[in-house]
């Protein structure tokens, strides 16, 4: 159930991801683990935010669906990130 | 759980007190009905003791014993169904009773209701508006929570819709306590066992329509509910 949210979230930080990743690599991969998915949460807010008492009823408040979001995107993108920033 | 007591509630936005002496009792077996005013902070309430906003001062009890509502959702405690639809629109309506109760139990009751067998392969945004009010309630009517606010379920509904909704709602009682505000004040009278109206911030026990119109809520007496004369 968690999935659903993540994937729904992911795919606003995925957008401005990828733009701010045509400008810089190191810059893209970065902001999809720390700021993306913040922006991701805003723009999640903006356009679903009444889905949140479908998670609530079931038990899951919005600390747990945050830190999925950081858990999975932040340890695959920032080492990544930090690989490019220093093989070139 | 068996009764929920609010004793006390105190919320303020800025300088304006919104809720200051509200109190009421609610039963297994019954369903509240809470009646006001737009803006009169109904659905601040409702969203307090769920536990999705803060209060100033907050006091009940849930089956004798301190209610926090900071700790609702994850005790699962006192489930709500918002006004306007919870569901992803773009999931099949299987698709979700298979993600919300991931128990073939809990699915199998749901899924074999006539009504949802009909629409199951349908997305959830395809529905009409009963449809999916009707949805939404069936979906809550199997969580373990033991008191249910609903947040305005009649709106935008069509008669038999609405009807659909009065008999569910009848039938989950049997249950569970329930807590319902509307502004279809006809549909919420005739199946409520205990109706309470919020006027500057305060609660009022309704015990016949013409307390309602003395309230100021309403302007005349109606026909053809349980209230009416």
């Amino acid at each position: 159930m968690i999935f659903k949210y993540y994937i729904d979230v992911t795919k606003f930080n995925l957008c401005f991801s990828i733009i701010v990743g045509t400008i810089s690599p190191f810059g893209g991969f970065m902001t999809f683990g720390t700021i993306g998915n913040l922006i991701g949460i805003f723009c999640y807010n903006m356009f679903y935010n009444e889905q949140y008492y479908f998670y609530y009823n079931r038990g899951i408040n919005k600390k747990r669906l945050y830190s999925v979001l950081f858990k999975v995107n932040s340890p695959i993108a920032i080492p990544i990130a930090l690989f490019i920033f220093f093989e070139s | 759980m068996t009764k929920f007591e609010m004793l006390q509630v105190e919320k303020n936005f800025g300088t304006k007190t919104v809720l200051k002496n509200i109190n009421f009792e609610c039963r297994k077996g019954e369903i509240l009905g809470i009646f006001g005013r737009n803006g009169c902070g109904k659905s601040t309430l409702l969203k307090i003791i769920f536990g999705v906003l803060q209060y100033d001062s907050f006091e009940a009890l849930l089956d004798n014993e301190k209610y926090e509502p900071c700790l609702n959702i994850e005790k699962q405690q006192i489930a709500y169904m918002p006004q306007h639809n919870m569901l992803p629109p773009n999931m099949k309506v299987r698709d979700i009773v298979s993600m919300f109760y991931p128990n073939p139990y809990n699915q199998d009751r749901i899924l074999y209701n006539p009504k949802i067998a009909s629409y199951d392969s349908l997305k959830f945004g395809q529905l009409s508006g009963g449809e999916k009010k009707y949805f939404e309630i069936i979906l809550m009517s199997q969580l373990p929570h033991g008191l249910i606010i609903f947040d305005e379920p009649f709106s935008m509904l069509d008669p038999i819709e609405q009807e659909w909704i009065s008999d569910l709602l009848q039938k989950l009682k049997k249950d569970k306590m329930i807590i319902i505000t509307d502004h279809y004040y006809r549909n919420v009278l005739n199946i409520t066992d205990q109706n309470l109206l919020i006027n500057n911030g305060m609660s009022q026990k309704i015990n016949k329509v013409e307390e309602l119109i003395q309230g100021e809520y309403i302007k005349s007496t109606l026909p053809n509910t349980r209230y009416s004369q």
